[in-house]
């Protein structure tokens, strides 16, 4: 490969002048002409039939055009399990649930209508916690469970409210554990928490009355996807629908699936053609949109004197909320490497995803991975102290390494972890003396991608030599428009201010899977390398005949094309086009990039001969020190070692590392959502949900750890979310070695904390 | 914000008038300073004003001044950010300033009225404390003329004082206090800024030049009862007594036993409790130990003492 | 029942009809259509809505119209001077301080307000003047560098300025 000159700088983001001169239109400052407003009426009762709804005064109310229920919306949706109703339709299952909407004038005048909503319930037995809704005897939160349609992952489980049951069964647990010197066994909580991206929800629909096209313009994460699961709820082909993305002000998985899609087009179909916004403020957003899932996490190992691990039984119950949402591929996914990134010869992991009475669970950055790492590699460290091993010790002692064959039957390779453990490390000077007081802990993680997914992308060359970049993955502010943009510059050997990116509408622009699962710059990196890839075989084409030289002798450079040895006589891109093409002609060049994974995973057995496109490795290490008369937590600094492969952007790359890791000490040290025993969201504000303030963090030392994807663009895998999945577990274990003793429920809040020390204290 | 009908917004210019408009309209009218708390209530709990009557255009009510002997005179309409940054409250009374400036954002701070924030009448107002620490008094001014009450005394509740209709907080006065006296505010909250005081303890001390025995004593605390208190057990623990560790660990769980606090979901009252041990405790040694203004980050380094 | 109002914006005299009631944000945002100044929680507690009300930086949500007459307001579109960049806005670009960028127009509008107060400023007293503008996306790692490097470039120009008197 030859020198890189845009791949692998520290370009500053394409993206950025509309966004500090406040020109910038997300999909919240969205007007449209004749625009309608709506509002939503949710439901006051976590788990109820609905005896009657009554809209009529509400119809009748003046400025009012329309108002629904669920009866007006006969329709269901969802990624895995269609469960999940347009508007509640005969029952509610969570306090927040969109029960009527109206769509009027003004929002004033649409929330004086819902006042005059008549509903009447009656109540049913509801569940906060999974481990209850699974409970031999529990009520169905969906009765109709068996009739819905279902994906092929769906695996049932012989218990009341399960969604989705994930197996793992590798070697014998019972046979590791005679085998093992000390066989330890605990229990770890990770509460609900909120994604509170700082921009709200908000979808704008219409639907012309005349041929029934349905827009919808929202900043949806993964419009392809959600494209599909309109068409299919509605019963309408795909080209019926179209997804227009304004900008995206944070999603961090919340604004994946539908959400607020179907109640803007739910009105959208009751107004004779003109648009409608519904837009959620920061309450309803807490109460009423996507949440994490909870988890409670029994795990069980299996260790041998020297360090050496034995076996593992892990169960997980993860609180999947109302509806299923995208709880079964969490518990696929997160279930799947909860063991750990460890060398562990039995293995036997049942991860459960259950209904429940409480907001709805779904994507969260980490997917999984950071509920299973808080109950590990906290237990990884529980173990190290038994043995009285170094925890950085026994992990390497057993992390996987290239060659490694995981428990889930996958050979894997270039795997990055040890140096992201022995650099994290060294970066808090793990090996020299502690003050008193001071604890520091470590943790380590692996995550999996989606896979397999496919990405196309198109390059467009103009006879200005101007590049434009179609490409549906989606800019939520990870930087994936400035990423793309050097793919392309570098390909096409152009600088980079000649690059655009189209904005994002599925009537324009090629079918990509998601911007999720940190999988943009890996696919839609190659892709876009490819279509650059084929743009530039194009050139080249026509440059041979025009400069009477072979294909092997021509150069480009700087958006031109010229004969090795002669750059004074060079013909720029455009030039080229116009004659060849003709005065006006755009030069297209097309790819697809698609992993594809090797056998499916084995539903009985969990294994699978490939089951992510890459691996991406990380190890965070934090020192703290408790004020044991409060309980409050003091971190002094925390060090995050992501393998991304190939940092094409390094910038970019360390600003991933430092906002998942406040994401990260948020989780650990305050967020919870906290609902009370009738299902209410107690704390649904910015006052009483806490995210971390500019004061409330350490220093962060980001490192970043480069071990090559042979398969990714110029060696990248990805990054966008393991930023935040170790974090809590080595907040954990630094506070464990600071007060001597463990904490097992997040979060580490000081009134936490100081009843954890008056236990500890006896007294 | 919803609001079918019109909302009326008087701007008077004199207090006379504003009491006026507020007697001639009836119920359903609020005083409106800051707004910060105000426009809240209209929008989260449904609070809707028939009118309200802006204090801001009343000069008379905003400004930071000293008396001739010696005392400290601010006016109701004073923002925070006003008291946080005075030089004559950072000069004599840090703590004062430090309370105000843990009052939610610079943005929120510009905005909000000491005289708003004791008249919206929040047990965990973070200045109540340090004022009832320094034995502040109240002015307030109505058809009946003016009054003025120990600042204690005017707090009836959560949300609730002994104003009457029309009667308005003008001034909040702090007497004069010996040269000696010391003070600490210390606001127990989860993050560092932008939160609530889970409780909150401010404590002034004057010690005697020779034997440094407490000459005065006062321990006010937010957060742990309907109004801000006085906790007068726990001051007599150490009136006339040299401060020791030991003996303010005993004035800090005799406070602890005074407060009343409740269980919501910030935090139980048990931890409440423990931490206005634990923190009046703190406040009075940080107090004794007598220094002058400080810089932000050495404030919050302080709690972990 | 609407008023007529009469403030400044941005340096323009501006005129608008609205009721009392409705908060300066939304007149802004939903009124006057200039959307650069966002809602972020619509109860002063995530500062992306800040804007300088007559000098001072303030959350526009908590304001009411009532309150407008004669204000001097200046939102994020007003930080430009003419085609060239404030600092503070050349320095988010350079250090990558902003990502998703919902909460950069409060930022720039909180820090801009900051620097006025304290040219020379400490990463903790930045870190204190913005504990009222929550960011989700970046740790405000880069944020601070950007205020601080703002800082440097505002500090030479007022440098060069007394050179020339």
């Amino acid at each position: 490969m030859s020198e890189l000159k845009v791949v692998g700088h520290p370009v500053t983001r394409v993206d950025v002048d509309e966004k500090v001169t406040g020109t910038a239109i997300y999909g919240y400052d969205l007007v449209l002409p004749d625009m309608l407003h709506g509002k939503v009426l949710f439901s006051t009762r976590p788990h109820a039939r609905i005896v009657r709804i009554d809209l009529e005064k509400a119809r009748r109310h003046p400025g009012v055009v329309c108002a629904i229920s669920g009866a007006d919306v006969p329709w269901t949706h969802g990624e895995s399990i269609k469960d999940k109703p347009f508007l509640a339709q005969g029952k509610v299952r969570y306090i927040g649930e969109p029960v009527a909407a109206v769509a009027a004038v003004d929002e004033d005048t649409a929330q004086e209508a819902l006042k005059l909503i008549e509903v009447e319930y009656e109540d049913l037995p509801a569940y906060f916690t999974p481990e209850e809704a699974c409970q031999p005897g529990a009520v169905a939160i969906h009765e109709e469970f068996e009739s819905y349609r279902k994906a092929p992952i769906i695996v049932g489980a012989p218990m009341p409210n399960v969604c989705e049951h994930f197996k793992l069964r590798t070697g014998d647990t019972a046979e590791g554990f005679r085998q093992s010197d000390l066989v330890l066994e605990e229990s770890y909580y990770v509460p609900v928490i909120q994604h509170a991206a700082m921009e709200p929800h908000s979808a704008h629909a219409q639907v012309d009355p005349d041929t029934g096209q349905v827009t919808v313009w929202v900043a949806n994460d993964a419009p392809f996807r959600a494209l599909t699961e309109v068409a299919e709820a509605l019963g309408l082909p795909q080209e019926k629908i179209r997804l227009i993305n304004p900008l995206q002000g944070g999603g961090f998985g919340s604004k994946g699936g539908l959400k607020l899609e179907p109640i803007a087009m739910g009105l959208a179909f009751h107004t004779n053609g003109r648009p409608v916004r519904v837009k959620f403020n920061r309450e309803e957003t807490f109460i009423s949109t996507l949440v994490r899932h909870e988890a409670t996490v029994h795990v069980k190992s299996g260790v041998k004197n020297d360090g050496t691990l034995m076996a593992r039984h892990m169960t997980l119950y993860w609180g999947g909320g109302a509806y299923s949402e995208k709880s079964p591929t969490v518990c696929i996914r997160g279930s799947l490497p909860s063991p750990g990134p460890y060398r562990i010869p039995h293995v036997h992991v049942d991860g459960y995803a259950v209904y429940t009475n409480k907001p709805v669970a779904g994507a969260f950055r980490g997917y999984g991975i950071p509920q299973g790492a808080w109950a590990t590699e906290q237990h990884m460290d529980e173990l190290a102290r038994r043995l009285a091993m170094d925890p950085l010790e026994f992990r390497l002692k057993n992390v996987f390494v290239d060659g490694d064959t995981a428990y889930w039957g996958e050979q894997l390779h270039n795997v990055g972890l040890t140096e992201t453990l022995t650099k994290a490390a060294a970066a808090i000077d793990w090996d020299k003396p502690k003050p008193a007081g001071v604890g520091r802990g470590l943790a380590c993680i692996s995550k999996p991608t989606r896979s397999p997914t496919t990405s196309n992308a198109g390059v467009l060359v103009d006879t200005n030599g101007q590049i434009t970049v179609l490409a549906g993955t989606v800019e939520i502010g990870q930087g994936c428009n400035t990423i793309l943009s050097q793919v392309a510059a570098e390909e096409l050997k152009v600088p980079i201010e000649q690059v655009q990116v189209a904005p994002l509408d599925t009537d324009v622009i090629p079918f990509d899977a998601s911007t999720t699962s940190s999988r943009s710059t890996y696919h839609m990196g190659n892709a876009v390398r490819g279509a650059a890839i084929h743009a530039r075989e194009q050139l080249l084409e026509m440059a041979g005949p025009m400069l009477e030289g072979k294909e092997e002798e021509l150069v480009v450079s700087d958006g031109k094309v010229h004969l090795k040895g002669h750059d004074e006589i060079a013909l720029t891109f455009g030039e080229m086009i116009r004659r060849k093409l003709g005065a006006d002609a755009v030069l297209r060049g097309d790819a697809s990039y698609t992993y594809e994974i090797g056998k499916d995973l084995d539903l009985e057995t969990g294994h699978s001969d490939h089951a992510s496109a890459f691996y991406m490795y990380a190890t965070q290490a934090a020192e703290a020190s408790v004020d044991e008369e409060t309980g409050r937590v003091r971190l002094h600094r925390l060090s995050a070692a992501h393998d991304v492969g190939k940092a094409i952007n390094p910038l970019n790359c360390v600003a991933q590392i430092e906002g998942g890791v406040a994401q990260g000490i948020g989780s650990a040290l305050h967020e919870n959502l906290v609902i009370d025993e009738n299902g209410k969201v107690r704390n649904p504000s910015f006052l009483d949900y806490h995210l971390v303030t500019s004061v409330d963090l350490p220093e962060i030392i980001p490192i970043i750890v480069e071990c090559a994807e042979p398969e990714g663009p110029y060696g990248a895998k990805g990054l966008g979310e393991p930023g935040l999945a170790p974090t809590p577990a080595a907040i954990g274990n630094a506070v464990a070695d600071a007060i001597k003793s463990r904490i097992r429920e997040l979060p580490l809040t000081p009134e936490r904390v100081f009843w954890a020390l008056e236990e500890r204290d006896g007294k | 914000m919803k609001r079918t009908e019109p909302l009326e917004f008087h701007q008077p210019t004199s207090l006379a008038e504003a009491t006026r408009i507020m007697l001639d309209g009836g119920p359903g009218g609020y005083f409106l300073a800051g707004g910060t708390d105000l426009v809240i209530a209209m929008k989260e709990k449904g609070l809707v004003p028939k009118y309200v009557v802006d204090l801001k255009r009343i000069p008379s009510l905003s400004g930071i001044r000293e008396e001739a002997d010696g005392g400290i005179t601010i006016g109701a309409l004073t923002t925070l950010r006003e008291v946080e940054i005075s030089p004559l409250v950072v000069g004599r009374y840090p703590f004062l300033a430090q309370s105000a400036a843990e009052v939610g954002s610079i943005q929120i701070r510009n905005r909000a009225t000491i005289g708003g924030n004791m008249a919206n009448a929040t047990p965990s107002a973070d200045v109540a404390p340090a004022l009832l620490a320094l034995d502040a008094k109240a002015r307030l001014a109505g058809a009946g003329g003016e009054r003025v009450m120990e600042l204690k005394d005017f707090f009836r509740g959560p949300g609730q004082t002994v104003a009457e209709p029309g009667e308005i907080l003008t001034e909040l006065l702090i007497p004069p206090r010996h040269p000696r006296l010391v003070g600490e505010y210390i606001k127990f909250s989860p993050r560092d800024m932008m939160d609530l005081a889970y409780i909150g303890v401010a404590v002034t001390l004057t010690l005697a030049e020779s034997d440094r025995r407490c000459e005065s004593v006062a321990i006010a605390l937010g957060a742990v009862s309907p109004t801000p208190m006085r906790a007068p057990g726990a001051e007599a623990v150490l009136l006339g007594q040299v401060l020791t560790e030991e003996l303010a660990e005993e004035a800090g769980r005799k406070a602890s036993e005074e407060c009343n606090p409740i269980s919501d979901v910030r935090s139980s009252a048990d931890y409440r409790r423990a931490m206005v041990r634990v923190n009046t405790k703190r406040a009075l040694l940080n107090a004794a130990a007598g220094n002058g203004p400080v810089p932000w980050t050495s404030r919050r380094d302080r709690r972990y003492a | 029942m609407s008023q007529t109002i009469e403030f400044t914006l941005n340096g323009k005299a501006t005129s608008v009809d609205a009721p009392a009631h409705r908060l300066l944000l939304d007149l802004l945002r939903d009124e006057i259509g200039v959307t650069g100044t966002k809602e972020g929680c619509g109860t002063g507690d995530c500062g992306a809505c800040t804007v300088y009300l007559n000098g001072k930086p303030v959350n526009s949500c908590l304001v009411l119209t009532g309150e407008l007459g004669d204000a001097d307001i200046v939102t994020v579109e007003g930080l430009k001077d003419g085609d060239a960049y404030h600092p503070i806005q050349a320095a988010f670009i350079a250090d990558g301080g902003a990502q998703c960028g919902y909460c950069t127009p409060g930022m720039l509008m909180m820090a801009k307000s900051f620097l006025e107060e304290n040219p020379d400023p400490t990463d903790d007293d930045i870190r204190f003047a913005l504990s009222g503008n929550l960011c989700r996306c970046t740790g405000y790692v880069k944020i601070v560098e950007a205020v601080q490097d703002a800082a440097a470039e505002l500090r030479r120009r007022a440098g060069k300025g007394q050179d020339h008197e």
